[in-house]
């Protein structure tokens, strides 16, 4: 009897679904015939945001997670989400973030409420603004009107930027005709699936801030009917999706870079404007773990054990 | 039993439920419920099912749906459809089957104003049959004169569909609506053509109105004016950046609230509102029951392997795009065009894309397909619409009355697919 | 499976209960329907402001309202279920009948009754589950993506809402085929609008 897993994501296959793919083929190889993952694309099973829901009740075993989509679902686990919290490089946010999935308090959260664990990797690359105001100091954000949403639009506010939501199909025409200034959007990849260095002239390099915290979540109890050998093999397969997914990013930066090159002149951001940003951040940091603990929930607790981890993989 | 056996079961049983008369919005929604039970168990399935109405509905993108029809009824009791209409007919009533022609043109007309087949349909419908009825053109041609010339507002921008394609495409909106707008034309154009002949040959169809003078009609061109400010209050909102495509439709629809202003009572503002939320209402319940279906069938995976299939034989890119589009002939006969492009779009456009397609062009031929599947049996929106706002005509009678129209639009494809310029010819002069 | 029981079983003692009350039930139905439907009329003329709003804040003043396309979102789902079962009552959702008007009157009646059960049940279901995730929804205090961080479940609430009175609606039209003497052909009332037969 094989054991088969339905797994909902929405979109097509891209960088970011690489992950999932790796861990597919990894533990598919791992026990022929006894285990199968149907990935299920463009989300053929059931509606995006209701995933965790879905997955609770084994409406289907597994499905990718995008915390920013719903913050108080997992509201511990938005930590990662907090402004400027992360590290630049994307290895250490990848390993930062395989501890925090690990520490006890958010796998409680995912277990108790959700009856879900974690199970695989399904990081962004760090957000960069391609529009038409260029944007070089956190002064430049001025009155400019910044399309970013969940607390770094409230980051970004503190520095006098306009933050406004369209949503992403509509960003190439708000950008062509004035309606927006500036897009926020996973570099590179985001830029160019949707095509909007055509109608911008500047795109930053240095923001590098953490957005949408996303990952893969398997129904606990589909988890503990699984094969020994599935279970064994998970780790290596994990580490194996982080390189692919790594390695995804960096190739699709070498292929948009130069395209984007043609069209925007790309403006660095200093570290120091960065520094900037993450300094009046910290105030937010607080701010999220004190309203976590007024809930009863281990805010302080878990921002330090962030801050401890970043600490470990940056020093 | 095999998932996607299982699938095209339920898809005989579904066909059934709805033969027996079951309301689309429950049988789909019914069908798709036992489907998710057979496969996922009892209280999975009902959780699953009870959340894709909220999960689905409560989307940006859609919000311009009843806008537009908010705005559509506007224009209507502005008198801008009629007004669109009386100047057709001035123009071209004349021709062999000259109203019928002037209805095809005022119905392009008010696509230009009208975001939904459906709306188009209905208040094209209350406007255009009467008129037919009472020259005495036959009730078929008629019909499918309305139900097909509806079919135009999703072509014509601003479109609900393509919206929702470029939406789950991941294409510009702004470049798909462009695009939109010569194959729109050139429906209208064709549909005439058809008319012209078909009453050329068979006058007993109707009567050709009186001639009108050149003066006569150059003054009847005062008609057009309503039309002519709501979309340049639309497409100039986007254009200077005051509004993006969907909030252009809240623009458009408080235009043709201001519009409507002087000549609107209360009676009629209470109906265009009551008959929004209705249209609305009509439209998404069937959205949240196909949808509840099309999520079973991507259990079975039934929709996958047939894309799959198509995909994977070894010929020209031409022939499995040509069978590609006659997969969604076949799909539209049952299912509802958001619903079809939701389940198939994101499977196949990888295919699509691989095979050098241009994605934009693929939306407006599948699109194109979509509106197809609204004046063809046995779920036909169109249809069903008109016979809501006709009830004089039988059901079968409307389908029958498509068939000639059906035949246009398939030729209409063949030309895009030959030339796919006219797709592409206004967003590449515009954008860049 | 229990839960099954549960929603077959009230879906029974509520056709019951309609049958026991008769056209004072159509009565009571009608103002509900007549009541929710203003109430979505009135939110898509809202939706229209607030999106015009929100154009003109942006565009003249440079500050967008808070939260607006996560607001305008959850309003998509009232709109559409607050005038589901007035749609209904009307005849306003589409079906076909090519068929089943050729059958005779008996063999009709028995598949329009079928028919109507059946959806009454699945609205049930979908009626009963949406409300206990509209319930779930409100628990856990879900949240849309942005400040001010709108709650879902007074939008998810209104799903079932619109399902159960869809089944109370479809129970009394079946009631109607069953019992007619009980209930008479409802009137118009002044909801109906002029243009529509
Ligand atoms: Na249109
Ligand atoms: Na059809």
């Amino acid at each position: 009897e094989s054991t088969v897993w339905n797994f909902n994501v929405w979109g097509g296959k891209r960088a970011f679904t690489i992950g999932i793919e790796t861990i597919k083929k990894i533990l598919e190889a791992e026990a022929p015939g006894s285990f199968e993952l149907r990935i299920n694309y463009g989300d053929a099973l059931g509606p995006p945001k209701k995933n965790p829901e879905s997955v609770r009740v084994n409406a289907f075993e597994a499905a990718q997670f995008c915390v920013g989509y719903y913050p108080n679902k997992f509201p511990l686990l938005s930590v990662l989400e907090l402004p400027f919290l992360l590290p630049t490089k994307l290895r250490q946010r990848a390993n930062i973030e395989m501890e925090v999935l690990a520490h006890p308090l958010i796998v409680e959260e995912m277990a108790k409420r959700w009856n879900i664990k974690f199970f695989g990797p399904s990081f962004l690359p760090g957000y960069e603004f391609m529009g038409n105001k260029r944007i070089e100091t956190v002064e430049d954000m001025k009155g400019v009107k910044m399309r970013i949403s969940g607390l770094n639009a409230t980051a970004l506010e503190l520095f006098g930027a306009v933050p406004t939501m369209v949503i992403a199909p509509e960003g190439y025409t708000a950008l062509d005709r004035g309606t927006i200034d500036s897009f926020g959007f996973p570099y590179t990849y985001g830029f160019g699936s949707f095509k909007l260095y055509e109608v911008s002239k500047y795109v930053t390099d240095g923001f590098n801030m953490s957005g949408f915290m996303c990952f893969q979540g398997v129904n606990i109890d589909a988890w503990n009917a699984t094969p020994e050998k599935i279970k064994q093999a998970l780790p290596t397969a994990q580490n194996e999706a982080i390189d692919a997914m790594i390695k995804a990013y960096k190739e699709a930066d070498e292929y948009w870079i130069p395209i984007f090159r043609e069209h925007v002149e790309i403006v660095k951001i200093a570290p120091s404007e960065r520094v900037k940003l993450q300094t009046v951040s910290g105030k937010i940091w607080e701010e999220w773990a004190d309203g976590q603990t007024a809930k009863g929930r281990a805010g302080n607790e878990i921002l330090d054990f962030v801050k401890a981890t970043v600490a470990k993989y940056t020093n | 039993m095999d998932p996607v056996d299982l699938g095209l079961l339920a898809l005989l049983f579904l066909s059934a439920a709805l033969l027996s008369g079951m309301r689309i919005a429950f049988a789909t929604a019914f069908c798709g419920f036992i489907g998710l039970w057979i496969l996922r168990g009892y209280t999975p399935a009902a959780t699953l099912a009870s959340m894709i109405p909220h999960g689905h509905l409560a989307v940006y993108p859609l919000l311009v749906l009843p806008l537009f029809i908010l705005m559509g009824y506007f224009a209507y009791y502005a008198g801008i459809t009629k007004d669109l209409y009386w100047t057709a007919r001035q123009w071209l009533g004349h021709l062999p089957g000259g109203l019928a022609i002037a209805t095809i043109f005022g119905s392009a007309g008010f696509a230009a104003a009208c975001g939904a087949s459906t709306a188009s349909a209905a208040v094209m419908g209350r406007i255009a049959l009467p008129e037919l009825k009472r020259f005495g053109y036959d009730d078929k041609v008629s019909a499918g004169c309305v139900a097909a010339g509806g079919t135009m507002a999703t072509m014509i921008p601003p479109s609900v569909l393509l919206v929702i394609y470029g939406f789950i495409a991941e294409e510009s909106i702004g470049a798909l609506l462009l695009a939109g707008f010569l194959p729109g034309l050139l429906e209208a154009f064709s549909y005439s053509l058809m008319l012209f002949l078909r009453f050329k040959v068979n006058p007993s169809l109707g009567p050709s109105m009186e001639r009108v003078q050149w003066a006569g009609r150059v003054k009847s061109l005062k008609g057009v004016w309503g039309m002519v400010t709501l979309v340049v209050l639309v497409m100039g909102s986007i254009y200077a950046g005051i509004a993006t495509p969907t909030e252009a439709a809240a623009v458009g629809a408080g235009g043709a609230l201001l519009l409507a202003l002087p000549r609107l009572s209360k009676g009629n503002f209470k109906s265009a509102m009551l008959e929004t939320a209705r249209t609305t209402s009509m439209i998404f319940a069937i959205v949240a029951g196909v949808l509840i279906f099309v999520h079973f069938l991507g259990f079975t995976g039934m929709p996958a392997q047939l894309a799959e299939n198509i995909v994977q034989i070894d010929t020209k890119p031409i022939v499995i795009l040509v069978a590609v589009l006659a997969l969604y002939l076949v799909l539209g006969m049952f299912l509802d065009g958001i619903g079809m492009l939701l389940l198939t779009v994101p499977i196949i456009l990888p295919a699509i894309k691989a095979l050098g397609i241009d994605p934009i062009v693929f939306g407006i031929l599948v699109v194109r397909m979509v509106e197809i599947g609204l004046i063809t049996p046995p779920v036909g929106l169109n249809v069903y619409v008109l016979k809501g706002v006709a009830p004089h005509i039988s059901m079968s009678n409307i389908f029958r009355g498509c068939g000639w129209f059906v035949f246009v639009d398939l030729i209409n494809v063949a030309i895009l697919i030959t030339f796919p310029q006219i797709i592409l010819f206004i967003p590449q002069t515009m954008i860049n | 499976m229990t839960e099954l029981f549960v929603v077959i079983l009230l879906t029974f003692a509520v056709i019951a209960l309609l049958a026991l009350m008769g056209a004072r039930a159509e009565f009571l139905q009608r103002r509900m329907e007549s009541l929710l439907t203003y109430l979505s009329a009135a939110i898509i003329l809202f939706l229209m402001a607030y999106v015009l709003a929100e154009v003109l804040m942006r565009y003249a003043f440079n500050s967008p309202l808070p939260g607006h396309l996560e607001g305008a979102e959850l309003l998509l789902p009232m709109i559409v279920f607050l005038a589901v079962s007035y749609t209904q009552a009307r005849n306003g959702h589409v079906g076909m009948s090519l068929i089943v008007d050729l059958l005779p009157d008996r063999a009709r009646l028995l598949t329009d009754i079928v028919t109507l059960i059946l959806s009454v049940l699945t609205c049930a279901v979908l009626a009963y589950f949406g409300a206990k995730q509209a319930y779930f929804s409100w628990q856990i205090d879900d949240v849309t993506m942005t400040p001010p961080y709108w709650s879902i479940w007074p939008s998810a609430a209104i799903v079932p809402v619109g399902y159960f009175l869809l089944s109370v609606r479809m129970s009394l039209q079946a009631l109607q085929l069953i019992i007619p003497h009980r209930f008479p052909e409802p009137v118009a009332d002044d909801l109906e609008s002029p243009s529509t037969t």
